[in-house]
């Protein structure tokens, strides 16, 4: 079905497309050019219509949405660890601080001590 | 004293591992935006084919005398079929930008474990072969605790997984569009645009020749009037301008941007695997990431360059 569509839209394609020539061409004489306005219009019509419809089908992919939906589970699970890594990140900077700082001070008793 | 090789490899790993993933931040950032301008140009194309499907239906109902109405402005492109393409576009949007957040996220903690470390190792130096060396060990092991909770590979960690589990998703999404857009396929947005541009096209020769057709019993001399040669002109003018508003998007311009954010991306995924980091993979990444970028600011500035034209045509 969806290939009988296809190749509709196909043959239309190529309708216009040789009839679009002739017509856009300035060395078709006036009236023939003219002549060929309708059939143009009807055939655009009817490519609109045919295009419309596979808009339609494709819209609802349901792989699309899936596919999606899992990228939206990875994302937000790198939220979450990208914060709870900051997080952790945070309290080592301030528990190295602070060994820090013990150290420092036992440097000082250390030089007027030993 | 024992803990000195610790201390200086610590101050070592960290400044390299804070060297590794940085050089992802420029590139990752590069191609989230060039994903953004390709989200933008898809979603203006598609408004670009309902403008100029509505242009050239008014075109066709003025010259044959019909009625225009509200059911002759129907969307050239199913709405609901645009919302899906960009919200999956937005979502690979969404997740490099969380990589970029990885790759940027502040730590400052090589800091305070290096001083740590180094203070830690000059008090070991200061203590040495005193009656207090006792003290060492354990101060040296409270230092050494401290530094083992730092793990300054968690944030290459987080973003190898993190595009182990999402660029297979971003690929299925891309592999999906592409399809869609393929020249041919009967979803190309690019091909509906150039369509309609192409059917305005038409209607402004018809448009012409109807002048011409108006004219024809005319003498030569009648024909030469300033006022109908004025209007000649200006008809002409206006297939000009529909002949360069179609050509200004090439046929295959949405699906070669895809095509090369997909490549953008394997190259990423493939780079930040572990041991496959060289400058050889690393300079292949970033030639595909500019690429990328070439095709999506030339697919934007041919989308945004047709909306200026079919804009101008409304006034």
């Amino acid at each position: 079905m969806a290939n009988e569509r296809e190749m509709l839209l196909e043959r239309v394609k190529r309708a216009i497309t040789v009839i679009q020539e002739v017509h856009n061409d300035s060395r078709t004489p006036l009236d023939v050019a003219m002549a060929l306005v309708d059939p143009l219009r009807q055939l655009t019509d009817l490519r609109r219509k045919l295009r419309e419809a596979e808009f339609q089908i494709a819209a609802n992919n349901p792989e699309y949405i899936a596919a999606a939906k899992a990228l939206g589970v990875v994302t937000d699970k790198l939220a979450e660890e990208i914060a709870a890594h900051q997080e952790h990140m945070k309290f080592l900077a301030d528990v190295a601080a602070a060994v820090d700082q013990v150290i420092k001070l036992a440097i000082a008793v250390a030089a007027v001590v030993v | 004293m024992r803990l000195a090789p610790l201390f200086f490899g610590a101050v070592i790993l960290s400044t390299t591992a804070c060297t590794s993933i940085q050089v992802y931040r420029e590139p990752v950032t590069q191609l989230s935006e060039a994903t953004q301008k390709t989200r933008e140009a898809i979603e203006t194309l598609s408004n670009d084919a309902t403008d100029a499907k509505i242009r050239a239906v008014a075109l066709n109902h003025a010259a044959t005398s019909r009625r225009f109405g509200e059911n002759d402005m129907t969307p050239s492109i199913a709405p609901e079929y645009i919302k899906a393409r960009v919200a999956g576009l937005r979502m690979i949007e969404r997740f490099l930008t969380r990589l970029t957040e990885v790759v940027e996220a502040k730590d400052d903690v090589p800091k305070s474990v290096d001083a740590l470390a180094e203070d830690a190792k000059k008090l070991a130096d200061q203590l040495k072969n005193t009656k207090a060396s006792a003290y060492v060990e354990p101060v040296g092991g409270l230092a050494k605790a401290v530094i083992a909770l730092y793990d300054e590979t968690k944030r290459k960690s987080i973003l190898e997984r993190g595009l182990r589990d999402g660029v297979p998703h971003a690929k299925q999404l891309i592999a999906i569009l592409k399809k869609e857009l393929a020249p041919g396929s009967a979803t190309d947005i690019g091909d509906v645009v150039k369509v309609e541009l192409k059917a305005v096209l038409v209607e402004r020769i018809a448009a012409y020749d109807r002048i011409l057709k108006s004219q024809e019993t005319l003498s030569a001399q009648e024909k030469n009037r300033a006022d109908l040669f004025e209007a000649r002109l200006a008809a002409i003018e206006k297939i000009i301008d529909a002949k360069a508003a179609h050509d200004r998007l090439s046929a295959d311009a949405a699906f070669n941007a895809l095509q090369s954010m997909e490549e953008a991306l394997d190259a990423l995924a493939s780079l930040a695997k572990q041991d496959n980091y060289s400058p050889q993979t690393f300079a292949v990444f970033l030639n595909r990431v500019s690429l990328f970028s070439e095709r999506a600011v030339t697919l934007l500035e041919a989308a945004n360059a047709i909306r200026k034209v079919t804009n101008e045509a409304k006034k």
